[in-house]
């Protein structure tokens, strides 16, 4: 389990499958939490934001997916 | 829909981190070259057929080349050298941040004794590093190939440290 601070989302990607969003932080592709359904959509809509105002987020890397996303 | 058999994103985005905004991309500029630092430091084999290389350079062209090859009875010391600053500029051009991370992502898993290569760039204030598997034969009965533009970074590391140390080669 990691945190990578200060981070910002560069480029997003999802396709038509359920739960499948990834997001460019830190030089490297990360997918959402994909477990949950919601938590994958929040975490698309909180990337989002956090790329469209252009703001750093902190996320929880654990098991190669991002588990808790902040957006300052 | 198993996980596995979902699509994953292709495509590399442009990085707009400073570090990756120096190096790579078969361009440096000339203001930033005296800042950056590479190291190489590359070990593996079992006790009888240990190798060690170790190589650092800077932007200004300085360089330090170690290297221990016990099946060449070889053990060279630390040696401090300089190269043109164009030298090193092959080097870092080659260096592309985003393409590192993706690099260590894909790494399959290393078996023991393999020998392990820590390619490392730095501007003094963020660095980036890939693992790669560091002798071809191994690397390729694994299944691990080290993109064209960071392979030509080695290669010319192992050419100035060839040079720096008066030896043909200096690879695994």
């Amino acid at each position: 389990m990691a945190w990578l601070n200060n981070k910002r989302v560069i480029a997003l990607w999802g396709n038509w499958e359920d739960s499948n969003v990834w997001g460019w932080i830190d030089g490297a592709w990360r997918k959402f939490h994909d477990d949950n359904d919601d938590a994958t959509t929040n975490f698309a809509i909180l990337a989002a934001h956090a790329k469209g105002d252009n703001r750093n987020v902190n996320v929880r890397i654990d098991g190669d997916r991002v588990k808790e996303m902040y957006v300052w | 829909m198993n996980d596995n058999e979902k699509a994953t994103p292709g495509g590399i985005p442009q990085d707009p981190t400073p570090l990756a905004a120096k190096v790579g991309a078969g361009r440096v500029a000339p203001e930033d070259v005296s800042s950056l630092r590479v190291t190489l430091d590359i070990e593996g084999g079992s006790a009888d057929d240990r190798y060690e290389f170790h190589f650092r350079g800077s932007g200004s062209g300085d360089t330090q080349v170690e290297v221990k090859n016990r099946l060449r009875q070889l053990e060279i010391l630390p040696k401090f050298g300089e190269v043109s600053a164009d030298e090193m500029i092959d080097v870092f051009t080659n260096l592309d941040v985003s393409q590192m991370s993706v690099v260590g992502q894909s790494l399959p898993p290393i078996p023991p004794d393999s020998t392990v290569g820590i390619l490392t760039v730095s501007d003094g204030r963020q660095e980036a590093t890939v693992v790669f598997m560091a002798d071809e034969g191994q690397a390729k009965a694994a299944g691990f190939e080290l993109p064209e533009d960071l392979r030509r970074a080695v290669d010319k590391i192992f050419e100035i440290g060839a040079r720096q140390v008066d030896l043909e080669s200096v690879r695994p």
